[in-house]
C-alpha cells in the first residue's frame, strides 16, 4: 500500500526505512564524538589533597577541592563519586573561592540541582568561603567518561556498567551486556527504560533474576 | 545579533520548546494507566526526557528575550503557544500515543541532526546533548510501529486509524513562521522544506513495512497561533497548581 500526503511532498531518495534521518543538506555534519577528560583530570593526589593554614588563612588547592569532590556521591547511584560520574569538567580556586564547572547527564536528569546541592554543602564544609557551581552542555557529557573506578563500583552495587562505545551510540547498543552478579552474557534486554533515566532493565537467564544496566550515552 | 533575528530565533525555539512540553504532559498522561508495567516505565521517562529537552529550549528562550521558562510554562494562555496541534491532541488509545512519539521522534531525530550543526553555538550544543537521548525513544516508538502495524487485525486497524488523524497534523510541525528565512540565511535553523523531505523519506516506508497505507488527504492546520480546544483542557490541567498561587516558592 503507499501513503498518500497531502500536500504531497516531492518523493526524496532513502536510504532504507528504518534509517535515521541524517543531517544532510544546508548543515555540517554534527560535531564529532566527544572529547574524554583531559589527561590527569580528575585524578587525585590524596597526599596534596588536604587544605593548609597559611598565616591564619586558609589555603585551599585544587586537589583538595578534587579530592572533597570524590566524596560527593551520584544521589542515584551512592556508590559512584560525581568525578568517577565524569559530571565535573573544571575547579578553579582563587583564595577560597571555588568555582565547579559541571555538566548535566541526561537533559531531564532531576538529580542535577541535588548534585550542585550537595556540592555547594561539601566545598563549604572545606572551608571554601564561597562556591559556584556552573553547568555547561558542551562538550555533552558521555557514559564513556565514567572513569575505571567508577565502573568497578557500579559493578559491585550491582548496576551492569555502560559499554564504552567511542562516540558510536547506534553500535553501542547492541554491544554484548554481562550480569553484574554472574558475568553471564546470556543475558536479555528486558527495557531500554528503567527506574531512572539512566537505567535499563535486563533479566540474567543464569542467574534467573533481573538486573539493572547503566545505560549507555 | 540583530532584532528582527533575534525574534525569529526566539519564536523557533519558543516553538520547539512548546511541542516538547505538550507531548511530555500527554504522555506523562500514561503513568500508572500504560498496558504494561515495562511500558509504564518507558513512557514516564520518554516523558521525563522531552521535558528535559523543553526546559533547555526555554532556556535558550530566555537567554535572547529574558523570559522566565517558568512563566512561560504557568503563566500563558492558549493562544500564546506555539506548539503543534498534534502533540495536544488527547493521548487515545496505545495506538495513537505510539504513533504520535514515532512521527515525532523522527521529526526530532532529523531536526537534531541538523541543529547540531547550527551556527549559534547554544543551539547546536543543546542538539549535541540530546540527540543520544533522542535515539532510544526513536528506537523504541518504531519498534511499535512495527509491533502494531504488524500484530493482529485490531493492532492494524488502530494504527491506522490513528494515522489517519495524525497525518493531516503532521505538516503543521514544518509550518513556517516569520523570520524563517533569516534563520535559515545565518545557519542558525535548518530549512524545514528540506526537513519535511527528509522526514518523509524516513517515515513514509516505515509506514509502509508496518502495512499503513492511504490515508484521508484532508488539508491540516498551518498556523502554530491556531489551537484545537484540547489544549484549554490541557493547560487547565497543567497549569492549574501554579496558578492557585502565583507567590508560592518550591
Ligand atoms: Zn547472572
Amino acid at each position: 500500500m503507499v501513503v498518500k500526503l497531502s500536500p504531497s511532498p516531492p518523493a526524496p531518495p532513502h536510504s532504507g526505512a528504518q534509517a535515521v534521518p541524517q543531517g544532510e543538506g544546508n548543515f555540517p555534519e554534527p560535531n564529532a564524538p566527544t572529547s574524554p577528560l583531559p589527561a590527569g583530570e580528575g585524578r587525585v593526589d590524596m597526599a596534596a589533597a588536604n587544605p593548609t593554614w597559611s598565616e591564619g588563612r586558609l589555603t585551599l588547592t585544587s586537589d583538595a577541592v578534587w579530592a572533597a569532590l570524590h566524596e560527593v556521591m551520584d544521589p542515584e547511584i551512592p556508590v559512584l563519586s560525581l568525578v568517577d560520574l565524569g559530571v565535573v569538567r573544571e575547579v578553579t580556586v582563587s583564595g577560597d573561592v571555588v568555582t565547579v564547572t559541571m555538566t548535566p547527564t541526561f537533559s531531564g536528569c532531576p538529580a542535577l540541582v541535588e548534585m550542585q546541592r550537595l556540592i555547594e554543602v561539601r566545598l563549604l564544609a572545606l572551608g571554601a568561603a564561597s562556591v559556584a557551581v556552573n553547568t555547561v552542555l558542551a562538550p555533552a557529557w558521555s557514559s564513556d567518561w565514567i572513569s575505571d573506578e567508577g565502573r568497578r563500583k557500579l559493578k559491585a552495587f550491582g548496576l551492569a556498567p555502560p559499554p564504552v562505545h567511542g562516540g558510536d551510540v547506534q553500535i553501542m547498543l547492541f554491544d554484548v551486556v554481562r550480569c553484574p552478579r554472574c558475568n553471564s552474557d546470556d543475558v536479555l534486554v528486558r527495557n531500554t527504560f528503567g527506574s531512572t533515566l539512566c537505567r535499563a532493565i535486563y533479566y540474567c537467564n543464569r542467574c534467573q533474576d533481573a538486573f539493572e544496566q547503566f545505560k549507555p550515552l | 545579533m540583530n532584532d528582527d533575528l533575534r525574534a525569529a530565533l526566539a519564536a523557533r525555539l519558543l516553538a520547539t520548546a512548546d511541542d516538547e512540553l505538550m507531548l511530555a504532559h500527554r504522555n506523562a498522561e500514561w503513568t500508572g494507566h500504560a498496558p504494561i508495567l515495562e511500558e509504564d516505565i518507558a513512557l514516564a521517562n520518554i516523558a521525563q526526557d522531552e521535558l528535559g529537552h523543553a526546559s533547555i529550549w526555554y532556556g535558550l528562550v530566555e537567554e535572547l528575550t529574558g523570559q522566565d521558562p517558568d512563566r512561560l510554562v504557568f503563566f500563558r494562555d492558549a493562544g500564546e503557544y506555539r506548539s503543534a496541534q498534534m502533540v495536544e491532541q488527547p493521548r487515545g488509545d496505545w495506538a495513537f500515543t505510539m504513533l504520535r512519539q514515532y512521527l515525532f521522534d523522527a521529526y526530532e531525530m532529523a531536526l537534531l541532526a541538523r541543529l547540531a550543526g547550527s551556527a549559534y553555538q547554544p543551539v547546536a550544543d543543546a542538539a549535541a546533548r540530546m540527540r543520544n537521548e533522542e535515539l532510544y525513544h526513536y528506537r523504541h516508538s518504531s519498534a511499535w510501529l512495527r509491533r502494531l502495524g504488524l500484530g493482529t487485525a485490531e493492532s492494524n486497524r488502530r494504527m491506522q486509524a490513528a494515522l489517519d488523524v495524525l497525518w493531516p497534523l503532521a505538516g503543521q510541525l514544518f509550518s513556517p513562521q516569520p523570520g524563517d528565512a533569516l534563520l535559515n540565511v545565518e545557519g542558525y535553523w535548518p530549512d524545514l522544506n528540506e526537513l519535511r523531505q527528509a522526514w518523509s523519506g524516513v517515515v513514509i516506508p516505515a509506514l509502509e513495512e508496518a502495512g499503513l497505507g492511504e490515508t484521508a488527504s484532508a488539508a491540516g492546520p498551518d498556523d502554530r497561533r491556531v489551537h484545537s480546544a484540547h489544549l484549554d483542557t490541557l493547560l487547565a490541567d497543567m497549569q492549574m497548581v501554579a496558578r492557585a498561587d502565583e507567590e508560592a516558592v518550591w
